[in-house]
């Protein structure tokens, strides 16, 4: 008689929103992978089309909780690619510098938070804190050092009200930089320890053959400039995302999944940053990646914690680097004319490429948008990494199995929300 | 002595239905400000939170649940005396959900004195959804159980 065994998570914890997975095991063969999402997924597309170009970054933000400050920059340089618009000088500064603070913010979160009680098995980071209060104190005190970014730049912790089309509405005099400049010293001094924490801790023995996709920059370590690039030999222009990236509808989601036309799945997020502009991190973050045991690029995306807390770093450094240079400009934005334009734009969101299009009219009233986040991007990864990881590991019992495959799907710190919303897993062995 | 800081913070998205049930209670209640009370509108972003509730005495905490109750149906729990529930408030789309931040604080001692926690039962949490007409009615209960709320904690501020 066959022998079927299903492994089913009805709920994942520790995932942004909510989703399933089902993993099916018949006469101890791995059948079937589903990453489950449901969600309505395309509303705030429908949302944008027939508002003002001025709605854009603000409407976007609210897509996730976790990384607004990623949709607004997407949005405002879709908007001035579309316009012709370039933001130059400390402009262009302070977009990168509030992008320093919400990848500060969201990694040690994911990092600490919602993926280091895998490795350290436990149930989940409040658990981490009655056996290690310190770190757990440092780790959100560091966190807010991201948040005091975002609400000095963004007017406010979450859904920042002060990043418009052309700049800000309001820039920081260099003075207001002063506290944050102090914070920023001791979080520098923080990454270091985080970084040398989860170096320490125990990874499952993996690593898969990747299409890394990133953005890649000349002179910077990629936020929000740069071409779309790949170790497989992609190297594109923004605006020619469409032609080589293409969303399929899977019927066990709600979230389309993301494939390169040429090739098939990839991966985006830290990792494949990292691997693709290692060479642009400063020295620090570089000389600590050696020392954790990382080489120029990594494949193993259990040690993407590592990778989140080398960012961390970077981002604090970089952070620190942009305020002592900072001279306040004469205007926080420059003139915005809106005319009949399609704009693009990719940003590095903390998981990876956020995608936005949009048409305007001649006034500037959104005729059509599209979105495409990082974790839709990274679906049919993850479940590729499943695919591979299962059946190497098939013999364990079914709670550790449920337990190492909920780790893996959180390697990619799923924004499932942004994605679309809800995850619930199935191991089926009958 | 100075009056101990009480603060009523609603919790919510305003895009997602029921799920602006708490930042709709704060704004009710904002229509009366009840005097010497603190009135904060948050995302549940849980740092955001652990911050605000660290610097009070009191904080009455709004927020929408799915517990699989009836809709509009009103919880409170009196969250400085006991761990709160597990499935509780966990509908946020935050990971790190307004209840871990209520764990998180009590873990590394920075609960207030006094927390007390109204969830309201929502039943449309999608994007774009309007509020259901059982939660929109049991604001009004929330409102008026809150100022009573107050009332008390106000009489126990100036008994002291």
């Amino acid at each position: 008689m066959k022998k079927t065994k299903i492994i089913k998570v009805d709920y994942l914890a520790r995932v942004e929103g909510e989703g399933a997975l089902y993993l099916k095991i018949e006469d101890k063969k791995l059948t079937d992978v589903k990453l489950k999402i449901f969600e309505p997924p395309r509303f705030f597309e429908a949302f944008l089309r027939d508002r003002d170009y001025t709605e854009a970054p603000d409407i976007t933000a609210r897509i996730c909780g976790i990384c607004p400050v990623a949709y607004q920059m997407s949005a405002v340089h879709a908007m001035e690619n579309a316009f012709g618009i370039q933001v130059t000088g400390p402009l262009r500064d302070l977009r990168r510098l509030i992008y320093c603070g919400e990848w500060i913010e969201s990694h040690i979160l994911h990092a600490f938070m919602l993926h280091a009680p895998d490795f350290l098995g436990y149930q989940d980071a409040i658990q981490i804190a009655k056996d290690h209060k310190e770190l757990i104190e440092n780790v959100l005190r560091f966190k807010k050092t991201g948040n005091e970014i975002v609400a000095l730049l963004g007017g406010r912790e979450i859904h920042p009200i002060n990043v418009k089309v052309g700049g800000f509405y309001k820039a920081p005099r260099r003075e207001d930089f002063k506290s944050l400049r102090e914070n920023l010293k001791w979080a520098r001094d923080f990454a270091v320890e985080a970084v040398r924490f989860v170096a320490k801790l125990p990874f499952p023995d993996f690593e898969r053959d990747y299409e890394f996709v990133a953005l890649q920059h000349p002179d910077e370590y990629p936020f929000n400039e740069g071409r779309v690039v790949s170790n497989k030999g992609l190297d594109i222009d923004v605006s020619q995302y469409d032609d080589h990236f293409e969303e399929q509808h899977v019927k066990h989601s709600n979230a389309l999944h993301s494939v390169l036309k040429e090739r098939d799945s990839y991966f985006v997020g830290p990792m494949a940053r990292y691997s693709l502009n290692h060479a642009q991190l400063p020295k620090i973050a570089r000389d600590l990646a050696k020392e954790a045991g990382l080489g120029k690029t990594c494949t193993n995306p259990f040690k993407s914690i590592i990778i989140r807390c080398i960012e961390s770093l970077f981002a604090v450094d970089e952070a620190l680097r942009i305020i002592e240079n900072y001279e306040m400009p004469d205007q926080p934005a420059v003139t915005v004319e809106p005319r009949a334009a399609t704009g693009y734009a990719c940003t590095e969101a903390p998981r990876g490429i956020l995608y936005h299009r949009y048409r305007m009219d001649e006034k500037g009233i959104i005729q059509d948008a599209k979105i495409v986040p990082p974790t839709s991007q990274n679906q049919k990864t993850i479940e590729n990494d499943l695919w591979a990881f299962v059946p190497e590991h098939m013999d364990q019992a079914d709670d550790k199995l449920q337990w190492q495959c909920e780790q893996a799907i959180r390697n990619y710190d799923p924004c499932i929300s942004c994605a679309t919303h809800f995850l619930k897993m199935d191991v089926d062995r009958g | 002595m100075d009056s101990e800081k009480i603060i009523v913070i609603g919790i919510g998205n305003e895009f997602r239905g029921d799920d602006a049930a708490g930042l709709l209670v704060v704004r009710r209640l904002k229509k009366k400000q009840p005097a010497g009370v603190e009135l904060r509108e948050q995302s549940g972003e849980a740092i955001a939170l652990m911050e605000t509730m660290d610097r009070a005495d009191a904080v009455i905490l709004v927020d929408a649940v799915q517990s699989g109750v009836e809709a509009g149906q009103i919880h409170r729990y009196d969250a400085s005396e006991q761990a709160m529930p597990a499935q509780f408030l966990r509908c946020s789309t935050h990971n790190f959900s307004v209840h871990d931040a209520i764990e998180m604080a009590r873990a590394l001692g920075k609960l207030p004195p006094r927390l007390m926690v109204y969830g309201i039962e929502g039943s449309r949490f999608e994007p774009g959804a309007e509020l259901s007409p059982a939660v929109q009615t049991a604001l009004v209960e929330t409102v008026q159980r809150i100022n009573e709320e107050l009332q008390i904690l106000m009489g126990m501020n100036t008994d002291a």
